[in-house]
């Protein structure tokens, strides 16, 4: 039991710092470089992606155990998790505008940019192909999110600080940026000696 | 056949995925670690968005247009899972190596994109080969990319390195090339010192390994994007249209529409799902500075580029928005009560900042009355400039707050 809570705690922090989502494994780039202008918006995504990709590493999970295994169509994974997540992202978000108005205010501008992310599909195929059980599974979708929100935030922290600087002309925009992810990835690299 | 062609140049060079559409930056930036990985990837992306592309295209009067997204999936996703047990058995190193980012194919931007601007509206020859190019535009900027890190982070070029040819690693081999073409002798004193560093330092630190790292990724694609972005000015200035050049998703994911990142399942609810975005007051944004962030990044691109740059679909988007705008402006203008009303928490903020500055009624006053003529005296024709300066206060007032922030910050300390 012990052990486990180790193992679990061990899986939390590689995934959340150490082989951060977007940072070394390039996952849900889109929403990272295109919605991080302002830290609200940034941490407003932050937690949507949060609170979607637990929900879909749990249901995903599920239903690899109790219905994909069983039946030995495990083949069908991409398929199934990809409908799944969808239409999960899309039943939230009715979810949410029907009975929980304030989270929906906050969350629901980002939940159709999260159907298509790849960072909610590449780790409901990453618990299946690492094989971790339902709660190792969930706390890795958790500890990746959060790894998720912590980079988006610290990068639109960054870029509010740094919207009035006198950057040389070619690099404004899009490439500075990209240039302040890469300072932020060699950061993230630092925490490879946690564990 | 001239128009297959045509498709195949399109999607090679005029509308190539990464270099001028920027689409697809997941797969990009993951795999390119070497070239034979970027080959690998690239080729896996061609096949199954040739393939998704004829079948679309041959659904399409089939498909309901509700319904269409789901059904796009499923057969993207058909298709991925067919390449991926096909590497799976016979080319398994590859397979390692790409490991996760084969399955991602499914949720790559391009696909979805082209399924939903090209091939659901095209026959199915030109939709095929609309795909084989943008494959290969792909495959070919995926190669290079991988080219170079390789080279640059690891000295070999598709893994045969310097020692299975000449005994050095690349880099290495490559400055002692360009040293024996050079006559040391007619060099000056400086050149020949820079020469020398350089080649002690390749010689002693060996291959800069950052640029196989992820961080490296980064690097290399802000150079790419700055690049692009000389080019694009360039372009302009010789009045080029370069409207495609970098309409992926990232400069604005939040309009990203036609390349399929924010695709809801189905067309009704897609449209509630924008209307938030699209309805936001005017008034609000602006006197709440930063409150919704996003709204006003969606404005200020339509604004300023998106004119030009939005295809059919995203046009009538920014379109809709800028007669919202309109609106939007004359209603609030006569009280500051009706103000107060719409403004939320966020705009309590701001105020305290415009009130420390002593100017608070005259300030809002003032551009209210200002914007209301503006509005007021526009006519369709007027109405993309007005709009441009109302952005531009919009964003004097943002700087406003943000030095207001800072002195704030400085009384604190």
């Amino acid at each position: 039991m012990n052990n486990y809570i180790v193992q679990l705690i061990v899986i939390a922090l590689g995934s959340s710092l150490i082989s951060n989502v977007v940072l070394s494994q390039f996952l849900g780039l889109c929403p990272f470089l295109g919605v991080s202008k302002r830290v609200k918006t940034a941490a407003g995504m932050g937690g949507a992606v949060i609170f979607v990709i637990t929900l879909a590493s749990l249901v995903a999970g599920l239903l690899y155990e109790f219905v994909l295994e069983p039946l030995g169509i495990t083949f069908l994974k991409t398929i199934v998790f990809i409908l799944v997540i969808a239409a999960l992202v899309q039943f939230v978000e009715l979810f949410l505008k029907k009975y929980l108005k304030s989270l929906y205010k906050a969350l629901g501008v980002f939940l159709p940019l999260i159907t298509t992310n790849c960072a909610v599909l590449g780790v409901a195929i990453n618990n299946v192909n690492l094989e971790y059980d339902l709660l190792t599974g969930v706390v890795n979708g958790f500890a990746t999110s959060v790894g998720f929100a912590i980079a988006i935030i610290i990068l639109a922290g960054i870029r509010e600080k740094i919207e009035f600087n006198d950057i040389p002309k070619p690099f404004q925009g899009m490439p500075i940026v990209l240039v302040t992810a890469g300072l932020m990835a060699i950061a993230f690299c630092g925490f490879a000696g946690l564990i | 056949m001239k128009q297959c062609l045509e498709r195949l140049y399109n999607g090679i060079i005029k509308e190539n995925p990464t270099f001028v559409l920027m689409l697809g930056m997941c797969p990009t930036l993951a795999v390119t670690t070497s070239a034979i990985n970027g080959l690998g990837m690239g080729l896996s992306t061609m096949v199954v968005l040739a393939l998704s592309n004829l079948m679309i295209s041959a659904l399409r009067k089939i498909i309901p247009d509700k319904v269409r997204i789901p059904a796009y999936i499923v057969i993207i996703a058909t298709f991925v899972t067919l390449v991926e047990l096909l590497l799976h058995a016979y080319v398994p190193v590859l397979h390692e190596s790409l490991g996760i980012y084969i399955s991602l194919i499914v949720v790559n931007c391009i696909i979805l994109g082209r399924a939903e601007s090209y091939a659901s509206k095209n026959k199915m020859m030109p939709s095929l080969f609309d795909g084989i190019g943008m494959g290969l535009g792909f495959t070919i900027a995926l190669t290079i990319i991988g080219l170079v890190r390789e080279f640059l982070g690891a000295g070999t070029v598709f893994g045969f390195s310097g020692p299975d040819l000449y005994g050095a690693p690349l880099p290495e081999l490559l400055i002692g090339l360009i040293n024996r073409w050079l006559d040391p002798n007619s060099l000056s004193e400086s050149v020949r010192f820079w020469n020398r560093v350089l080649t002690d330092e390749i010689a002693s630190f060996g291959p800069m390994s950052i640029m196989i790292m992820a961080p490296g990724a980064f690097f290399i694609l802000a150079i790419l994007t700055s690049v692009q972005n000389v080019v694009k000015e360039k372009g302009k200035k010789n009045g080029k249209d370069v409207s495609k050049i970098q309409s992926g998703c990232n400069s604005d994911c939040m309009n990203c529409k036609d390349s399929g990142c924010s695709k809801s399942l189905t067309e009704t609810e897609e449209k509630e799902s924008l209307q938030p975005v699209a309805a936001e007051p005017e008034d609000t944004v602006k006197v709440s500075g930063s409150k919704d962030a996003a709204d006003k990044e969606a404005k200020e691109h339509c604004d300023n580029e998106a004119i030009e740059q939005c295809d059919n679909e995203a046009g009538e988007h920014c379109d809709n928005e800028e007669k919202e705008v309109n609106v939007e402006v004359k209603e609030p203008a006569d009280t500051d009560g009706d103000n107060e009303a719409i403004a939320t928490d966020a705009d309590a903020e701001i105020t305290v900042h415009i009130d420390n500055a002593g100017k608070k009624e005259n300030t809002t006053k003032e551009e209210q009355t200002g914007k209301k003529d503006k509005a007021e005296g526009t006519d369709k024709k007027k109405h993309k400039k007005t709009l441009l300066e109302v952005t531009q206060e919009i964003d004097i007032v943002e700087l406003e707050e943000l030095l207001g922030e800072e002195e704030e910050g400085n009384a604190d300390e």
